[in-house]
């Protein structure tokens, strides 16, 4: 395999392609690896470093394309030289899959790659890598082993990277000198005291070698405690001379905060910056050294003259130098306030969510401390509001203000409750709404002709039927050749319409439709206040404002086939589902939230829209990631989720579990067929919640015969008792109700249902041979 | 990513449908959308070739049969050709093959129209 040889071009697009995810730029990154591979060579490089890319911004799929490319420019070779530089990014790139896939072979071929560069080069990176692979990958010799090896070499490789310590005390761990990792640990604790994201890293590692079968001593684990995230919310008071807070209320309300403060001890906490009490949490979270993050609901000047001028002067020197010190400053909405309160509710749901998704990172839940009058009227942007919408009773601490203002021995003064106080619209235009925003269009349909446009339509309809009907309708949909923007109330609605699109495009292939690409979609996900008015000329219904241009410029900067959202976006959708969790406690009930968001780096929209933040939504698949237990030719137990595509995954299972059995093909598409049926009953009719569960499946083969237990905490309810299905009648006549029991009795010998406690059990029987 | 699945043809009055891997409660929503927009295309013959399919759920059944009513009423012929042993048995057990037109292949259900 010949390599073309770099020129300083090319080392330049390199550079500037690490550049980028350095910053975790990887949208740019990956832009910058494909215009450089079409300008020419160093292919394998870039292919590798647009996977790099790619795998980051969470298309695993397009990530493995590209390192299969890269492996055909003949990379594979290249990647045991033990000096060369692509062997190491491809050992990178199959981790990193491997981290957020779950799949064993990933981690095999970077473990490969790692075992020989370390047995060749024998230097302290190597050896480390492998070591820390090696016991991933359940081979605990070798991990002992190249630990060893890593620290007899650790003095040939110095650094002053304070992480060091960090491998340093899992090599030790790794070979059980518990004593010298604890000293490790000890040391970078002290170094990490002021780096919460690093803290959360340590504990993640840590935690992970716990899994993983490594003795970790609890207590190094909590040398990493998360530091305490903190949501604060102050009611607006009047009252004072100058239109504020009374001054002889001050006093209290400060030792108030303070008490609650301190019982708290947070390190970071979000929230507004009002007049009044909103700034006295500001100003005792500073003087604690504390990170604040001030998050405005819309542009900084504007709301300077309407929450903090008003309640007087002295307010907006305290404002300025809050604002000042803070560690970061957020508008949600870059526009000025223009009235209505939807803004203001808004501004809290992306306070909460923005929290929530801080601590989701940090393995730290956000507590809410409130000033509030638990009398006043939940109106939008209050204290009170907030408290209402918070998920979680166990994180709250109230302080109620008739207890501060009786203790300070003073009337209890009003509060500011209208939102007229921060004026009504300022115009008599549209008023402002909150909704999630959806832009999508077709990758590849500009270049369409006429011929393949009449197919393209037929292959929509077919994707509109897919769609269904129980997919929210949006508020507004409005659609030019393949572009479609939709309007919904909620950012949960938004993002279950983004996912039923998702799945049409990915179940129906526009090829069995006569076009010559298989099409795919982009979305973009945004949320904020909008207008919604008539069009004058049209009189059709238009929505318009910063946040329609906003989101409109997430769309072009995705990668096909996933969706990605704005921050505002993800906070919003974190905070509704947060508050149905709150809601359904209430109730009595469950729910768990739908959708997980990962963060994917930072984009620079078009046309001065600065940069963006951006997340991946995905739909929420957790129990898939319980690894399943396999003794080949005998046992298997698995769990899986309560998803309809679970049964693939279990017949992937039972194909290891037979594979030293000379099982007949046919009676393998047998045991699916009967999954399949099993685990959708199951799916269909134990749960009514919409949330995750589990269903336990034990499967033994034992002799001629496979047993097969599928046990779930669902509602009692035994299929078996189903009517049967009539085999008879025509097409008009016949539905397809109770098939699958009827398919599933007549295909296993013996089909068994037991209620036992709060659980289902499903038993089926088969004897495999004669 | 391999590509061995073959893709549906429009012919001369006639639409050959392919289903390919497993017709299971995953697969049978996208086909049923799929199948419904061809049944709403002007070809008068709608063929459903088996030939690449390994078996079929009774999810898969259910679509196939809101499918044939959709013909019926929209006075389009439906056809299945190319059922491997274990699909034609399901079709045999629920009875469904008793009111839907079942055919070797593809060929066949072409030059009986």
């Amino acid at each position: 395999m010949t390599r073309p040889k770099t020129d300083a071009g090319q080392d330049a697009v390199e550079r500037s392609v690490r550049e980028a995810l350095g910053k975790g730029r990887v949208f740019k990154a990956y832009d910058l690896a494909i215009k450089g591979l079409e300008t020419g060579s160093n292919a394998d490089r870039l292919h590798l470093l647009a996977a790099t890319a790619l795998v980051r911004s969470g298309a695993i799929d397009a990530a493995r394309e590209q390192i299969r490319q890269a492996t055909i420019a003949g990379i594979e070779a290249d990647a045991m030289d033990p000096k060369g530089e692509d062997g190491t990014l491809l050992a990178d790139v199959f981790e990193e899959i491997w981290q957020s896939d779950g799949q064993a072979d990933d981690l095999g071929r970077a473990l490969a790659i790692r075992l020989h560069r370390a047995q060749t080069n024998n230097i302290f990176p190597d050896l480390a890598r492998a070591a820390l692979l090696a016991q991933a990958g359940g081979d605990r010799d070798k991990a002992s082993d190249f630990a060893r090896a890593a620290l007899r070499k650790v003095a040939d490789d110095p650094t002053d990277d304070p992480a060091r310590l960090l491998v340093l005390a899992e090599l030790f761990l790794l070979i059980g000198q518990d004593e010298e990792a604890a000293g490790h640990l000890e040391e970078l604790a002290r170094h990490w005291t002021d780096h919460p994201l690093l803290r959360a890293e340590a504990r993640q590692r840590l935690e992970a070698l716990s899994t993983r079968g490594v003795t970790v001593d609890q207590s190094l684990i909590d040398l990493f405690t998360p530091p305490c995230l903190l949501v604060y919310a102050g009611i607006r008071l009047r009252g004072g001379p100058d239109g504020g807070l009374p001054p002889a209320l001050e006093p209290a309300l400060r030792q108030a905060i303070d008490t609650t403060l301190s019982s708290l001890n947070p390190a970071i906490a979000y929230g507004s910056a009002a007049a009044g009490c909103d700034l006295l949490f500001c100003e005792n979270l500073l003087s604690r050294g504390a990170e604040l993050n001030v998050v405005l609901p819309f542009q900084r000047d504007s709301f300077r003259d309407r929450l903090v001028a008003p309640y007087g002067q002295a307010w907006l020197a305290r404002f300025d130098r809050v604002v000042d010190q803070a560690a970061s400053v957020t508008e949600v909405c870059q526009e000025p306030y223009v009235g209505g309160d939807a803004i203001l509710r808004f501004g809290n749901q992306v306070i909460d969510g923005t929290a929530r998704l801080r601590g989701a990172v940090l393995s730290s839940p956000p507590y809410l401390a409130a000033i509030w009058d638990f009398l006043a009227d939940p109106f939008p942007g209050s204290p009170n509001d907030f408290v209402d919408n918070w998920g979680d009773p166990a994180r709250l601490r109230l302080m109620g203000l008739d207890e501060i203002a009786d203790g300070a021995g003073i009337p209890l003064p009003s509060a500011d409750g209208e939102t007229v106080s921060i004026g009504k619209a300022d115009g008599d235009g549209d008023l402002q709404k909150v909704a999630g925003l959806l832009f999508a269009d077709v990758v590849g349909f500009s270049r369409l002709k006429d011929d393949e446009l009449i197919l393209f339509w037929r292959f929509m309809r077919a994707v509109a039927l897919h769609m269904g009907a129980d997919v929210p309708s949006p508020r507004i949909i409005d659609s030019w050749g393949d572009a479609i923007l939709t309007v919904h109330d909620t950012a949960l609605e938004s993002a279950s319409y983004a996912t039923a699109l998702y799945s049409a495009f990915r179940a129906i292939d526009s090829r069995d439709f006569g076009l010559r690409e298989r099409l795919q979609l982009r979305i973009g996900l945004h949320a904020g206040p909008i207008f919604e008015g008539d069009h004058p000329l049209t009189g059709q219904t238009v929505i318009y404002g910063g946040n329609v241009n906003r989101a409109a410029r997430i769309e072009p900067i995705t990668v096909p086939g996933l969706a990605y959202a704005s921050e505002q976006f993800v906070a919003a959708l974190t905070a509704e589902e947060s508050a149905l969790e709150a809601e359904n406690q209430l109730a009595g009930g469950t729910y768990r939230p739908r959708f997980r968001c990962f963060y994917r780096g930072t984009v620079e929209l078009p046309k001065g829209y600065g940069t963006q933040s951006v997340y991946e939504v995905k739909p929420w698949r957790e129990a898939s990631h319980v690894p399943a237990v396999i003794t080949p030719g005998k046992h298997l137990h698995a769990t899986l989720a309560n998803e309809l595509y679970q049964h693939r995954r279990l017949a992937a299972l039972f194909k290891q579990l037979v594979a030293p059995l000379d099982f007949p093909e046919s009676m393998v598409g047998l045991f699916e067929m009967a999954f399949d049926e099993i685990v959708t009953n199951i799916c269909s009719y134990a749960w009514h919640d919409r949330g995750q569960h589990a269903i336990e499946v034990d499967i033994d083969v034992s002799g001629d015969i496979v047993e097969a237990t599928f046990t779930d905490d669902g509602v009692a309810f035994n299929p078996l008792e189903m009517a049967a299905a009539p085999v008879d009648g025509d097409i008009e006549e016949r539905d397809a109700g109770g098939l699958g029991i009827h398919l599933l009795s007549e295909m296993m010998d013996e089909v068994r249902y037991r209620r036992d406690g709060d659980a289902n059990h499903l038993t089926v029987v088969k004897r495999w041979r004669d | 990513m391999s590509e061995s699945r073959a893709n549906d043809v429009v012919g001369d009055g006639h639409i050959v449908v392919h289903v390919s891997g497993r017709l299971d409660v995953v697969a049978a929503k996208g086909f049923e959308a799929r199948l419904t927009a061809h049944i709403e295309s002007p070809q008068p013959l709608i063929v459903v070739d088996f030939s690449d399919c390994s078996y079929v759920s009774s999810a898969g059944l259910r679509s196939v049969l809101i499918a044939a009513k959709k013909a019926n009423s929209a006075d389009k012929t439906l056809v299945l050709v190319g059922m491997n042993a274990m699909v034609r048995e399901v079709f045999r057990v629920s009875g469904f093959d008793r009111m839907l037109t079942i055919e070797p292949d593809a060929a066949t259900a072409i030059s009986l129209r």
